[in-house]
């Protein structure tokens, strides 16, 4: 698998996101990182997308890229059908308050040293107006009389420290000014404010008693519970969840995945959800995408991934899971040998091809493409466990030798 | 490989099971009091066999095994016993420790990144307790090192003696920790959330690379875990742990089919599991461990369990024997008053949510009425016949502690 193409993308008028050719590389000292490469993804309003595969798969640096964290190096992220890639500055941040992101680690995604209300409410402070209260009026007096002092005293007209102290208030004021202008110590408005409370409700904190705390008065669930609601603050469209729940407990884990749900009901979301918890993925996700080394595997329903899987690598994957049920202690079950190759010089044709059982010489020389197998899946492998069906996006290896993708 | 003098076979086996823990309870002393991590455990262990132990952070179960081993700080404290090999390790002094460990009981910490020493090399991080323990020349050290490598699965062992850990993986760098634990041929492995930090291929290796190991060298293993996922199949016997307590304990297809406790069935309900649909709404445990500094009065799972009753709250149940050597701590056993959770009930009477049903059955927006501590966490439903309707009466109300009655009760 871990091929290319886009065979499996929608209408581009369905989608909400759509991720285009996406590479992403990052140069080290001992050579290119190749992270992602050549994923090609669409992501439908209003249901969640589960991207899994194993550490260095790609799966975050896929769902930082959408967020241009860092941009891409190559491929186009278009979001609402404007192309997002590249942009800058206040462009940038405005899309970004549509697209909001969750952590994995709930405690050091939060500054320890401000206070929750302040944590959750920073989003809306950024796009407030700036209102022109006294403190403001003051801050512009003191700019104009330090200007003023300045000019008198350059031009001659008063001796002594009064130009000094005229630059001093200019410097100082202009300070003020704009200090003011990015929002700092301007209270709460009574709306924010509401909205706070209104938000720290919905993750299910007691806005009353948790305003004013910071985030070391709280659990690791809770402190995600924060994340949670400093992501919805700002309306978006799409939340990135990278491994939101990987450093709970199990119990924890099942409140924080069912205000998940909650949420995206209740505010019309739309979720990207990074795990290597292939269990979890499936409770939350409308759609799974399988990645390996960079490249996309496969992508589907739940349904039909978990119960057929079409490329070896999911299979792989999902024999290694250990369920809990002491039956199951006899099943048969291949382990995936080996390591994950470096990412500093991936595998020639397809990227898993060097841990696959049915790997051969097509695997090592094309990357294979995304083909459907009929059931709203679709997989990029030489040899699918699944027949594909031979249509849009069929793969180089079928029309060099058709009974190769038929194996 | 290692030859040691591992095989005393038959007659330690006269003078009872290898590992023999009573009332074993550890005390941390802080400055705002002890905490008691560990409190009157009894387990016994024979060779060749897995007691799996479970709970979650904060329970204790990394505690003591840390105690059993008598890795434990100058400010922790124990009473009880703990005999190893019909031996009281108790009391044992700091050069009689040094002689126990690696050669009897070794331990696989749960970090691969941290617990080797990143300035020298895999070689001599594996020679180290052979040089000190078994009378070995620097080549037969290097052999066995060679040898150790290569049982644990590492390719190019010869190589590999020479790198730092730093140019291994996070899964080779686990194989290095377990063969460093195997070095002397230890009877008794601890092997503390060995596959936490691992990917779950990685993770399906070392399992089986421990079992293998295991059955090879007839140890016995405790392994420590908070996914029951991992214990289900790899321990012969499993204990769940809770507050310090164990609370259940029985062999893994009792403790799966009938599970006994509360907290049991709770854990196992709120995993999420591959053979059921998507959008299947998860049982949360409600509600937060206990505060071991201020243990609850009563049962330590009162203020979070769905069936609670008075008497629960007033007086801590015993550790109990059901006849059969099923142990439980609880005045009202699920599976006896109540319907019996098993695995398959589970998975039957599982809520997959519906669109539009979200906010229905969402005890969200109404929770958190209590006004206390910041926020708990959202509650379990309480567990009834009829799914759906019970999600949707039992969410809004339950929070905190849901103190109705033992809603489990056909």
């Amino acid at each position: 698998m871990a091929g290319r193409g886009d065979a499996h993308l929608g209408d581009p008028d369905d989608a909400l996101l759509r991720v285009e050719d996406l590479h992403v590389r990052f140069k080290t000292g001992r050579g290119t990182v190749h992270a992602v490469t050549e994923v090609s993804l669409d992501i439908r309003r209003g249901e969640t997308i589960g991207l899994v595969g194993e550490s260095g798969c790609g799966k975050s640096t896929t769902g930082r890229a959408i967020m241009q964290l860092p941009a891409p190096s190559e491929g186009r992220i278009v979001y609402d059908g404007k192309d997002v890639t590249g942009l800058k500055g206040e462009a940038l941040r405005r899309t970004r308050t549509k697209l909001q992101m969750i952590f994995q680690d709930p405690i050091s995604s939060l500054n320890p040293r401000r206070k929750i209300e302040d944590i959750v409410a920073e989003g809306l402070r950024i796009w407030a107006p700036v209102q022109r209260g006294p403190l403001f009026l003051a801050a512009v007096g003191l700019t104009v009389l330090g200007a003023l002092l300045l000019v008198v005293g350059l031009l001659g007209v008063a001796k002594g420290a009064l130009p000094l102290i005229g630059l001093l208030a200019l410097i100082v004021g202009l300070g003020l000014v704009a200090a003011h202008a990015a929002g700092f110590g301007q209270p709460l408005s009574a709306e924010a404010a509401a909205k706070v409370d209104e938000v720290l409700e919905a993750v299910g904190l007691d806005p009353a008693t948790s305003r004013g705390r910071r985030p070391h008065q709280f659990s690791g669930g809770q402190c995600q519970r924060i994340s949670i609601a400093r992501a919805v603050i700002t309306e978006p469209d799409l939340i990135i969840c990278d491994e939101p729940v990987s450093a709970l407990d199990v119990s924890v884990q099942a409140q924080i995945l069912n205000l998940l749900e909650d949420l995206k009901t209740r505010y019309g979301l739309t979720l990207v959800f990074i795990a290597h918890d292939l269990a979890v993925v499936k409770n939350v996700s409308d759609r799974v995408a399988v990645m390996y080394l960079g490249r996309m595997c496969e992508v589907g329903p739940p349904e039909v991934i978990y119960s057929r899987p079409a490329h070896p690598y999911t299979d792989l994957l999902l024999q290694a899971i250990p369920e809990p049920d002491p039956d199951l202690r006899d099943r048969e079950s291949t382990p995936l040998a080996g390591e994950l190759p470096s990412p500093l010089s991936p595998p020639s044709g397809c990227h898993f091809r060097t841990r696959c059982p049915r790997a051969d010489q097509v695997c090592a020389d094309l990357v294979p493409e995304m083909a459907p197998t009929g059931d709203g899946r679709f997989v990029a492998c030489h040899h699918p466990l699944v027949e594909t069906t031979v249509s849009v996006g069929a793969t180089r290896a079928v029309e060099s030798d058709p009974d190769l993708a038929k194996d | 490989m290692t030859a040691t003098e591992v095989d005393e076979t038959a007659p330690a086996s006269d003078v009872g099971a290898l590992l023999e823990v009573t009332d074993l309870s550890t005390t941390f002393a802080t400055a705002k009091g002890p905490i008691r991590a560990v409190e009157d455990v009894s387990l016994s262990l024979d060779r060749g066999r897995t007691l799996g132990i479970v709970g979650e952070s904060g329970s204790g179960k990394s505690v003591l095994s840390r105690s059993i081993m008598g890795l434990i700080p100058a400010y922790a404290s124990r009473t009880g016993s703990v005999r190893y090999d019909g031996e009281e390790m108790l009391g044992a002094s700091p050069s009689q420790l040094r002689k126990v460990w690696g050669v009897h009981m070794s331990m696989v910490f749960q970090d691969p990144m941290t617990a080797l020493n990143p300035v020298q090399r895999i070689g001599r991080q594996i020679t180290e307790s052979i040089n000190e323990h078994l009378d070995y020349s620097k080549s037969q050290q290097r052999d066995t090192a060679v040898a150790l490598l290569r049982s644990v699965g590492i390719p190019e062992p010869e190589r590999r003696l020479k790198q730092y850990p730093h140019e291994l993986s996070g899964g080779m760098r686990q194989r290095v920790v377990i063969a460093i634990a195997l070095a002397c041929g230890p009877a008794l492995l601890f092997a503390d959330e060995p596959t936490t930090a691992l990917d779950v291929t990685v993770q399906a290796q070392i399992l089986d690379l421990l079992a293998d190991q295991q059955r090879e060298r007839n140890m016995a293993v405790i392994l420590v875990t908070h996914d029951l996922g991992v214990v289900a199949t790899r321990a012969d016997e499993i204990a769940v742990m809770y507050g310090g307590r164990i609370v259940e304990q029985a062999s893994a297809p009792v403790l799966f089919r009938q599970m006994r406790h509360p907290y049991t069935e709770a854990l196992l309900k709120s995993i999420p599991r591959l053979d059921l649909p998507s959008h299947t709404r998860l049982e949360a445990i409600g509600g937060r461990p206990p505060d071991l500094m201020n243990p609850p009065p009563g049962c330590r799972f009162a203020p979070r369990c769905p069936y609670v009753q008075d008497d629960c709250r007033a007086e801590e149940p015993p550790l109990a024997d059901d006849g059969t050597g099923h142990l439980f701590r609880c005045w009202h056993p699920v599976g006896i008053e109540s319907e019996q959770t098993t695995l398959d009930t589970i998975l039957t009477e599982a809520h997959v949510r519906e669109p539009g049903d979200a906010l229905a059955a969402d005890g969200v927006s109404d929770g958190d009425g209590d006004g206390s501590a910041p926020a708990t966490d959202i509650s379990t439903p309480v567990p009834t016949a009829d799914p759906p309707a019970a999600e949707r009466s039992s969410a809004a109300p339950a929070n905190d502690a849901p103190a109705t009655g033992p809603g489990g009760a056909d």
